[in-house]
């Protein structure tokens, strides 16, 4: 963790009704011009650290630094942190303009520089024309281009966006999350993001922190969260995974025998480190090869195609494998479905490298 | 086409309807009526009101109308009508009561025609203008002299509009004295309203709750025994005034007098009207989402700040909803200052109150009423031209 980080927590801990830790020991450095993003299913705190950060509320334990600052006992609305909140909080009351110039007005900036800053951030998000509007008058798309541009208006060093795109339609967030992106690097502003969606995630970020039950299980960019997940949870989070469960019989650092259902598979050890433990097994479904040519691929084993799903851009296989239903395998739509037909007897097989051996799931999730 | 629906809707609310036109628009036409239609010295004296009218009010009218009046007490003694008449004529000119009670018992005994001659002979009122004129005026069945009245205004003895007598003017002074008063006790209820509403709405939903119900029980005690309590409260010897005295903030032989007064009036309304504040101003500012006070934080406004540029200004419409509830109910209020006002407190629906019960003169308590009414609509609707009705909440 280096020193010279932008935003810091460390071992930050929270608790709301001094039970349960809603946050525990969260420590992430966020480097001056990164954007990351804070990514789990609700209830996993990611809010409360953001919360935290911009002030709202209070650490149990632990120390947030801010540009080399303890800011724990710092005011909200001296932190100078753009926020974007999930139903955009916009003021009523007041106009667009009005909403753009509030946090100038606040910072006694002389007049004319307000309407100027105003202008440039209603051209920043394409509202010119909105400037006398009431935030009730705009569409959801639009009120939330107003809630960006007022918490970049007044030019913070830091935005915090807490779901902002959660209440908008699939087609308008895509757009938005490209947008928000394009600003980010446009601005070269720090940026730390929340959301629950995946996919959201890994558009705009350029690291990744996936929260579990008020924990990080892992921080890293989009491609190694995906290639190389570190834990079961993440694994299942970040894409589609299919996970056999085993023990180990036999362990090397570099390469693993997992039983699983009689017979042997062959891993690399990730989160296990010796003999005869349990052990999730995970593979992604677009790295198991479909009836390959003997040989090439170290685990090969007979599976019952269940079903094939044509999803255009490629078919989606559900097999029973090792005793284990609903194996998924996804193979590009080059050559269409090969004359596979349900009931049909295959062979699958996978490279020891994409086959990773896990922790096993301590406990069933909540959701 | 048939709307089915909608008939059932109808009929489903035509019994409140019509309990509403019974016990609310009935009572109000009637009392509205009451203040400018007044027959009764028409209906006890048709004749004598007729003939007067061809009379020009100056010096003393003929013979026959003489004669016509005679006949007309008489028979008036006889139906024991004469009393309401003597009654009424007294209220339009003081002193006519006697008049007319006595001249009624002479009657039977003495006079005969000439009646000219013979009336001034049992009462001398009679061979004065003044009597004649009385009888004129009072005999208009559409009289506007209620209103004039209720407006410390009156008819002099040729009919023009004058004043009323210094020791009779009191009714202006009073609705001037109710809207101030009013206007106070809006105010207190607003001070104190606002951070008790403001203090349930951002309470935890537990607390919040218990706290509404502390707003909500006093409903749940009669009010005779909330006004009551503060006579307990209030005076000389009180709660209040012994705290005063035992603090050594008041001398033992100088206890503040704060009930039968003004004081009281202001104090005991304010507190009877406080839920009526607090409760419109709460549904508001629950509707305030907390993010936005956060928002305004982040945004760079220190508390005070984010409060009055962001907070106040949206829990307006409570404030406006609040004030006009608790406005209109205190101007119209009767129970409380009756009981704690003494002589100063008392407020324009305590004179009306009078006049209904005490004085029957229910024209003029008509009229009192209708001027109230009609000054409550005029706020009214400068409130809805100033603030607007519909961004008014209740709840």
């Amino acid at each position: 963790m280096n020193d010279d980080a932008f935003v810091k927590f460390s071992e930050v801990s929270k608790s709301y009704d001094g039970r349960t830790l809603s946050v525990q020991d969260f420590s992430l450095s966020v480097a001056r011009g990164e954007f990351v993003t804070l990514l789990g299913p609700s209830g996993s705190g990611k809010t409360t650290c953001l919360k935290m950060l911009a002030g709202f509320e209070e650490p149990n334990s632990g120390e947030i630094w801010l540009n080399g600052r303890p800011v724990n006992q710092l005011k909200p609305w001296k932190r100078n942190i753009g926020v974007v909140f999930q139903h955009y909080a916009l003021f009523p009351h007041m106009t667009i303009a009005e909403n753009l110039a509030f946090p100038l007005r606040a910072r006694r900036i002389a007049a004319k520089e307000i309407a100027r800053s105003v202008l440039r951030a209603l051209d920043m998000v394409q509202l010119q024309n909105f400037a006398a509007r009431r935030p009730a008058q705009l569409s959801g798309g639009q009120q939330q281009r107003v809630a960006i541009a007022r918490a970049l208006v007044f030019e913070p060093d830091l935005v915090l966006m807490d779901e902002p795109l959660g209440a908008l339609d699939r087609r308008l967030r895509e757009e938005m999350q490209y947008e928000i992106r394009a600003l980010q690097q446009r601005l070269g502003v720090t940026m730390i993001y929340v959301t629950h969606d995946q996919n959201e995630a890994m558009v705009l970020s350029d690291r990744v922190a996936v929260m579990e039950q008020g924990r990080i299980s892992q921080v890293a960019s989009p491609e190694a969260l995906y290639e190389e997940p570190q834990r079961l949870f993440v694994a299942n989070f970040i894409g589609e995974n299919n996970q056999l469960e085993g023990r180990i019989v036999a362990y090397r650092p570099d390469e693993c025998q997992v039983e699983v259902g009689g017979e042997i598979v062959r891993a690399f050890p990730v989160a296990v480190t010796a003999n005869d433990v349990q052990t999730s097994v995970t593979i992604r479904p677009e790295r198991v090869a479909l009836n390959p040519a003997p040989g090439l691929y170290p685990n090969c084993f007979k599976a019952q195609v269940e079903d094939i799903i044509f999803m255009g851009d490629y078919l989606r296989i559900h097999a029973t494998l090792l005793g284990q239903t609903q194996f998924i395998v996804k193979i590009p739509n080059i050559i269409g479905h090969g004359g596979i037909l349900p009931g049909d007897t295959v062979t699958l097989g996978w490279l020891v490298t994409d086959c990773r051996a896990l922790d096993v799931r301590v406990e069933e999730e909540t959701e | 086409m048939f709307n089915k629906p909608r008939t059932t809707a109808i009929l489903l609310a035509l019994p409140l309807t019509a309990f509403i036109l019974v016990t609310f628009v009935a009572p109000l036409g009637s009392m509205f009526m009451r203040s400018l239609y007044d027959p009764l010295v028409a209906d006890i004296m048709p004749g004598t009101v007729a003939a007067l009218a061809q009379w020009d009010g100056t010096g003393l009218p003929s013979e026959q109308v003489y004669a016509l009046a005679a006949r007309e007490l008489e028979r008036a003694r006889e139906e024991r009508t004469i009393g309401k008449l003597a009654t009424r004529l007294n209220r339009d000119t003081s002193g006519l009561r006697s008049v007319i009670t006595r001249t009624g018992r002479a009657l039977k005994r003495k006079g005969g025609a000439p009646w000219s001659e013979s009336l001034p002979t049992l009462h001398a009122a009679w061979g004065e203008p003044a009597i004649w004129q009385a009888l004129a005026r009072t005999g208009a069945r559409v009289t506007p002299v209620y209103y004039l009245n209720a407006v410390d205004l009156t008819f002099d003895g040729s009919g023009a509009i004058v004043r009323q007598p210094e020791e009779r003017r009191i009714y202006a002074t009073l609705f001037i004295k109710t809207l101030r008063v009013s206007l106070t006790i809006t105010l207190l209820c607003l001070i104190i309203g606002y951070p008790v509403a403001y203090l349930i709405a951002q309470a935890p939903p537990r607390q919040g709750r218990l706290l509404l119900v502390l707003v909500l029980v006093p409903f749940w005690t009669s009010l005779l025994v909330r006004t009551t309590s503060w006579i307990v409260l209030l005076q000389q010897q009180g709660v209040v005034n012994d705290l005063l005295v035992w603090l050594g903030l008041a001398p033992d032989d100088q206890r503040l007098t704060m009930i039968h007064n003004m004081t009281g009036t202001l104090v005991a309304m304010t507190y009877v009207l406080a839920p009526f504040m607090i409760l419109p101003l709460y549904s508001v500012m629950r509707g305030i989402p907390a993010v936005q006070m956060q928002a305004a934080a982040s945004l760079g406004a220190s508390w005070p700040r984010a409060f009055y540029r962001v907070y106040l200004p949206q829990s307006l419409p409570g404030v406006g909803a609040g004030c006009l509830l608790v406005f209109i109910l205190a101007i119209g209020y009767y129970i409380t200052p009756a009981l704690v006002g003494g002589q100063s407190g008392q407020l324009i629906s305590n004179f009306i109150a009078y006049h209904i019960q005490t004085s029957l003169n229910w024209g003029l308590a008509a009229a009192l009423g209708c001027v109230l009414f009609v000054a409550v609509l005029l706020l009214f609707l400068l409130y809805d031209r100033v603030l607007g009705i519909d961004r008014m909440r209740l709840g």
